[in-house]
């Protein structure tokens, strides 16, 4: 794979492929925990984990499992890691795991994970899975960084990231100033309309990459026609 | 054996959940203890309140049919804490802690939250009745307080689950079904009889007059009909006029007699101020005097002094 290709497939992966604006993909923690910078951190690397983890023991278990009881035993191992990672989580960083509350055990249920198991790490080698794992570990990661963000800063002024081992806050910056907060993305209505708005965004980008590869297709065509 | 046998299939489930089985109970042994300690450590500066420097260990196996019990502390060799959690007035609810001694007297009554009205429900945390509290054992009624009825049944309520299950570890009996008195409403800041209370627009007629004594109809505008802060008219209550019976001593200009014939207010809230003993308060005195209203009910009290001011005037012919 050539230095150019694989930045592409980064910045495809990452945009045009993003689970959650491209494909809406497990929308509904997405929405529900993009409140703060912190959160979407830590969800996000609690996502990264459960998914790169899954991916690898479902490919080296993908030889060994019968076409029929192989969304039991994605779901046997998914589960199994989420409730791992929710353990450690609580244990490790309480507040964290208070701010995420049931939306670290609706991990198991989050499309990404079950859908990556299934579509990739089924049928692919182990190192492939692990990154097809991280990388869309990663685009999930940065749409709820994105929301997280967009949410934060206009629902209460403040950009803010904390230690979630000891709650310390690491730094704070305060850009908005106080009384000009819009409340209103600190609520769900907030997450909706960053997410419609993000999505056409994203949609928009992609139309216009579509556009353009169409007409160079195209104008290759007439240069191959005319070349003949 | 073949892939797509039953027995295959059933067999590597079975080895997978054990397997998985196995790595939780490994991980669960390594976190547990670290999130009990995290859940004690939480609740460790609230607990200090009651017994300072205990060393506490989290009750988890015990039986709670009301759902009003947030945790069960024990506090080794002094006693149990009980963490509440119940609604009164404000629908957030309130969050407070009840600790019974290991002789059964209460160890403490400390609010966590609350969002009650200030002056009404927040008298059940201030300090009369966290000592009235203070006062019993886990046999004990809980008392109310008057005009902090609502916030005061749902501390009973939460104290009442607490002593439930305290006095079961514990072997004590006593009678789930007594009833304490009410604890008084405090006394608030002195009303003067001379003073100015026009807006009451008092009536006054003359009933009888010997010469020695004379006795008065007085009627008066009271909370509901002044309506100060403009929550009365949105409570869709009916309310109306107070009215006395008030007999003045023509020769001393002091009140004989005073009774309320009607009362217009809010029950529960106002009536505190017009109790039989608030209605003696009037008697002996003079306009120069003054009576102490109750907290929660000052307008109703307002109302009454101006009916005493009015027959006073009345009598000395103003």
């Amino acid at each position: 794979m050539s230095e150019k290709k694989v930045k592409r497939s980064f910045a495809s992966e990452m945009i045009l492929n993003n689970p959650v604006f491209g494909l809406y993909l497990g929308i509904c923690s997405s929405l529900a925990i993009t409140t703060t910078i912190n959160n979407a951190i830590g969800m996000g690397v609690a996502v990264i984990v459960v998914l790169v983890l899954s991916n690898i023991v479902v490919s080296l278990l993908a030889p060994i499992t019968p076409d029929e009881i192989h969304i039991p035993v994605y779901i046997v191992i998914i589960a199994s890691l989420v409730t791992i990672v929710g353990m450690l989580m609580q244990a490790f960083t309480p507040q964290l795991f208070s701010a995420l509350g049931a939306f670290i055990d609706l991990i198991v249920v989050n499309c990404i994970i079950l859908g990556r198991a299934e579509a990739y790490a089924s049928k692919n080698g182990v190192l492939a899975s692990a990154r097809d794992g991280l990388m869309m570990g990663l685009s999930y990661t940065f749409s709820l960084l994105a929301m997280a963000f967009i949410r934060q800063l206009l629902g209460t002024g403040t950009l803010s990231l904390s230690n979630p081992m000891t709650n310390a806050e690491l730094f704070s910056l305060r850009l908005i100033p106080e009384g000009f907060e819009i409340e209103i993305f600190k609520q769900q209505t907030g997450a909706f309309l960053t997410f419609a708005v993000l999505a056409a965004a994203v949609t928009a980008y992609k139309n216009a990459t579509d556009k353009k590869a169409a007409e160079k297709e195209k104008a290759a065509k007439v240069a191959a026609k005319e070349a003949q | 054996m073949k892939k797509e046998s039953t027995l295959y299939k059933v067999l590597l489930l079975g080895v997978l959940c054990a397997v998985c089985g196995t790595l939780l109970a490994g991980v669960n042994s390594i976190t547990a203890p670290i999130i009990e300690a995290a859940a004690i450590e939480k609740e460790k500066a609230n607990l200090e309140l009651i017994y300072p420097g205990a060393s506490f260990k989290e009750v988890t196996d015990y039986e709670d049919p009301t759902g009003l019990i947030q945790g069960v502390y024990e506090a080794e060799g002094q006693g149990m804490i009980y963490k509440i959690k119940n609604t009164g007035y404000n629908s957030n609810g309130f969050t407070f802690m009840i600790a019974f001694n290991n002789d059964g007297t209460v160890g403490g009554y400390t609010v966590l939250e609350h969002g009650e009205t200030n002056g009404f429900g927040s008298r059940a945390f201030e300090e009369d009745y966290v000592n009235t509290i203070k006062g019993l054992t886990s046999s004990d009624p809980v008392p109310l307080l008057t005009g902090a009825t609502i916030t005061t049944t749902a501390v009973q309520q939460g104290i009442d689950a607490a002593k439930a299950h305290f006095n079961e570890t514990n072997g004590i009996s006593y009678d789930p079904n007594a009833v304490a008195e009410a604890a008084p409403a405090p006394a608030g800041d002195p009303l003067p009889l001379n003073d100015d209370y026009a807006q009451f627009k008092c009536e006054v007629e003359e009933l009888s007059n010997d010469g020695t004594t004379a006795k008065y109809h007085v009627t008066s505008r009271g909370f509901g009909l002044l309506d100060p802060d403009g929550m009365a008219s949105h409570s869709g209550h009916e309310y109306k006029r107070n009215e006395a019976e008030i007999e003045v001593d023509l020769a001393s200009m002091k009140i004989v007699n005073y009774t309320l014939t009607v009362f217009g207010d809010t029950e529960g809230i106002g009536d505190t101020a017009t109790t039989e003993d608030k209605q003696q308060e009037f008697v002996g005195k003079t306009l120069e005097d003054s009576i102490d209203s109750v907290t929660g009910a000052t307008w109703t009290g307002k109302s009454l002094a101006a009916m005493a001011q009015a027959a006073l005037n009345a009598a000395s012919g103003n």
